[in-house]
């Protein structure tokens, strides 16, 4: 018999796309406001940067014009609004580079290692909540569902340290800092895998005992079906969509991760990036990485807002009839 | 010929970690052949759940058992995991209770009835071809259709129709069905048992019924063992046992299933506390009531009784004026419900409390009992403090709960108890009608009859009014004095409850009475009333 795939209705995804738009609006207001009303500005900012303390007030007015400063905010807001929609985020006040070239750079690097670090982070979270799930034994039982429980209280920087001192200095398996080659992807990876990792045994450990936990489960082992087989065919499935919830607060983690495990690993990336720009306070590069990560966040979202309900029917049928 | 299936005096201890063991069977015998059914009959708490379990050999971890299970003649305690897999499904068929629980939510039909065939062995493509044809075994509409569909997408009968598909797939000699219709309307209940009686009869399966419904063990058994604190307490053919019951506990449940005939009651004077005239609802194009009308008598019990979507939920919302009526309205001591507003809505709330289905949704699970109960007294400011405690302290021993459960949460009561405690909320600020919305339908029979009698004794201390609502005839007949049939949004019948009862007019009411648990058996045994 033929499977029908369930695919999302037109105005399912269109709500969807409309609600991603609205969240990226409102996150970039956001940075706006926060960034534009604080008690500086970027021509102060620059002009103490470039030690000029003693500017002549020409030289403000003219970079006050050049950022727009000397307009209303509404006109301030409209234009900065009308250039990112070009993805014209603005220039670097530090080095002058337009900030999307500077993100464009970035991405890459820290695109890898988010990717590698989620990579070993499911593998690891998945495999550790599944034997917790599995083992018969009491004691094996409670150790692999208490280790996530440690994984997520360990800091990143001291497992990244802790992974430096080890693996680097002691052994020379692996370089510590720079982006040459896969060998340097494996400690901020791991580094970054463990934290993230841990979540995910841990939510994934609580929904598989909740799942093993109904009904529907005895009832499919009264039809001969082994313990292993219900786990991964039908308590696995069930369990699942606790996880994919997850997937924002993991993008999340990953993206706040990067900032400490590329510093700690001297890694280029907009990890880097950031922490460079908070320092100096360059506002146009800081806002481009806060317009970067709420635009992960919503495209994570809509992407898991997507894959619910080919994962679980019933959700269709609730939000249409709600 | 030796048995189907033997227990010899099976224990089954549970330990708890760091907590003392507890005894769930207690050295239970028995004995089933091929072709019979036997019920086995007790409440939660019985043990009957855990047999069923040790049976099918799905105790949990931790459970210790002692005695010994043969299946044809050979032992089964104590084998590996791996050959219970080869038993269960094959020559053991279970049909769970909870038929809106016990499929995966999010795996097709199809899949999941294949997945019975496919797991003993049977080739894919075979089993895909057998699919249609088990779902048109069990009695279900467009097979194709229904392999596709999720679970969600069929109402709870069908769900147990294909439950029972699935226990039936590999021709099993032995079926296990633990209360196979809980959460079904009594007349999709008897639908989905005639069915099954058929399917058994025809392939010779022999039945262990676990049910906590008497009515129903009657209907359906060839013998009967009733369980109690992890031991039979009585066993035998359904005959004997129902004429002449040996221990008080099956003298006290038969009692409890047997429909009595209460004194009959003269209708209260004066004029109706509440009337419903003509009232009419749809929701977009669907017709949910048509022209429903009848009176609501001061003092006394009126129930509406219906099956689900007979409309009997929307007239108690616009009743009490959570939903407005499409035509006609309701009255309540003269006034227009739907157009009270402000304080004169305040004094018909205060004058009307409503008693839902579910105790264990209905109270707020951070609440103590005390402070349950006193919520409407503080919501309508009624008291201070200290006398507050006074009242609720007078409310719960008036409903029959220890002082001591004062301090408990929900979590920590019983079922019982805590319906107990929605009726002492209910009563607190005194108020003249109480509707009762299957107050009894989700506890176990026992205690459905310690509730009703105190339904019974409170109306008579306070002369407050019941409206009843309920799809449960037995409970009907139990409380009520004015009955009102409703079918699909009309009233079919309605009356003085024991005319309604001897005397059904109306084929419809003839069929609803005919549905009930326990009905077949009075007939098949002439059980008379006690």
């Amino acid at each position: 018999m033929p499977r029908q795939t369930r695919l999302p209705p037109p105005g399912y995804v269109a709500r969807r796309l409309g609600q991603s738009a609205l969240v990226l609006w409102a996150a970039f207001t956001l940075a706006f406001a926060i960034l534009y009303i604080l008690p500086s500005d970027p021509v102060s900012i620059m002009l103490n940067q470039a030690e000029q303390s003693l500017a002549d007030a020409a030289q403000v007015a003219a970079l006050r014009a050049e950022y727009n400063l000397d307009q209303p905010l509404v006109v301030q807001y409209g234009i900065a609004l009308w250039r990112a929609l070009h993805l014209d985020l603005g220039r670097s006040i530090q080095t002058g580079q337009p900030v999307a070239a500077l993100l464009a750079q970035a991405i890459p690097a820290t695109a890898t290692l988010a990717a590698a670090a989620l990579a070993l982070a499911l593998v690891g979270g998945i495999g550790l909540a599944l034997a917790g799930s599995l083992a018969q034994a009491g004691w094996l039982r409670a150790a692999l569902l208490a280790a996530p429980a440690l994984g997520v209280s360990l800091p990143t920087f001291w497992i990244g340290l802790l992974l430096l001192q080890a693996l680097s200095f002691h052994f020379f398996l692996f370089p510590a800092m720079g982006n040459e080659g896969w060998q340097s992807l494996v400690l901020p990876a791991l580094t970054l895998a463990v934290p993230t990792s841990a979540a995910i045994a841990q939510v994934l450990g609580r929904s598989l005992a909740a799942a093993w936990g109904q009904p529907f489960a005895e009832a499919i082992r009264a039809k001969g079906v082994s313990r292993p087989r219900l786990l991964l065919t039908h308590v696995l499935p069930n369990a699942a969509v606790p996880l994919l919830t997850m997937a924002g607060i993991i993008t999340g983690n990953l993206l706040a991760g990067s900032v400490v495990t590329e510093t700690v690993f001297s890694r280029e990336g907009v990890g880097r990036l950031a922490q460079g720009a908070v320092a100096v306070k360059d506002i146009p590069v800081v806002q481009g990485v806060v317009l970067l990560a709420a635009a992960s966040f919503v495209l994570v979202n809509l992407l898991v807002d997507l894959l619910y309900p080919l994962l679980d029917p019933r959700i269709l049928q609730q939000r249409q009839a709600g | 010929m030796p048995p189907l299936l033997q227990v010899e005096d099976l224990r089954v201890t549970y330990r708890p970690r760091g907590q003392a063991p507890v005894a769930a069977l207690e050295g239970v015998s028995l004995a089933l052949h091929a072709g019979e059914v036997l019920a086995i009959v007790g409440e939660s708490g019985s043990g009957k759940s855990t047999l069923a379990a040790a049976i099918a050999g799905l105790t949990p971890a931790g459970a210790r058992l002692e005695g010994r299970i043969l299946l044809d003649g050979r032992p089964v305690t104590g084998l590996a995991e791996r050959d219970w897999r080869a038993l269960r499904g094959r020559r053991i068929g279970y049909v769970p209770q909870e038929p809106g629980l016990s499929l995966d939510p999010i795996q097709r039909i199809g899949a999941q009835l294949a997945e019975a065939l496919t797991v003993h062995g049977v080739a894919a493509a075979e089993a895909w071809r057998r699919v249609p044809e088990i779902l048109a075994e069990v009695g279900l509409p467009d097979p194709e259709g229904i392999a596709q569909k999720f679970p969600h997408e069929l109402s709870g009968g069908m769900r147990q129709r294909v439950l029972i598909g699935i226990g039936l797939a590999n021709d099993p000699p032995l079926l296990i069905a633990d209360e196979p219709t809980s959460g079904l309307d009594v007349s999709v209940q008897r639908q989905v048992l005639d069915h099954l009686e058929g399917l058994i009869q025809r392939r010779r399966v022999a039945v262990l019924l676990i049910t906590h419904d008497l009515g129903m063990a009657a209907d359906r058994a060839d013998r009967l063992l009733v369980m109690r604190g992890g031991r039979v307490v009585e066993a035998g053919p359904v005959r004997d046992v129902f004429a002449n019951p040996r221990h008080p506990y099956t003298a006290a449940l038969l009692a409890a299933a047997r429909p009595s005939a209460p004194a009959p009651r003269p209708m209260p004077p004066g004029l109706p506390l509440m009337i419903v005239e003509g009232l009419a609802k749809r929701f977009g194009a669907a017709t949910a009531l048509d022209g429903v009308s009848f009176a609501v008598p001061r003092g006394g019990t009126t129930a509406i009784v219906g099956e689900s979507g007979s409309g009997k939920t929307t007239t108690a919302r616009i009743m009490l004026g959570l939903e407005t009526p499409s035509a006609g309205r309701v009255r309540f001591d003269g006034a227009d419900v739907a157009g009270l507003r402000g304080a004169a809505l305040r004094g018909f709330r205060r004058r009307v409390q409503v008693v839902y289905q579910n105790p264990y949704a209905s109270l707020d699970p951070r609440f103590t009992v005390e402070q349950t109960i006193a919520e409407p007294l503080r919501a309508f400011g009624l008291g201070d403090r200290a006398a507050r405690r006074v009242r609720v302290a007078a409310l719960m021993d008036s409903v029959g709960l220890p002082a001591r459960l004062a301090g408990n949460r929900p979590a920590a009561l019983s079922g019982g108890q805590r319906q107990r405690v929605a009726i002492a909320r209910a009563l607190a600020i005194g108020p003249e009608l109480v509707v009762l919305d299957e107050p009894v339908s989700a506890l176990d029979a026992a205690v459905q009859a310690q509730i009703l009698a105190l339904l019974r004794d409170l109306q008579r201390q306070l002369g407050v009014s019941y409206l009843l609502i309920s799809h449960d005839l037995a409970v009907v007949r139990e409380v009520a004095d004015h009955v009102v049939v409703l079918h699909r949004g009309r009233v079919v019948e309605q009356g003085p409850a024991e005319a309604l009862f001897e005397r059904p007019a109306e084929p419809y009411t003839r069929a609803l009475l005919g549905d009930a648990p326990g009905q077949r058996a009075a007939r098949r045994l002439a059980l008379a009333p006690a």
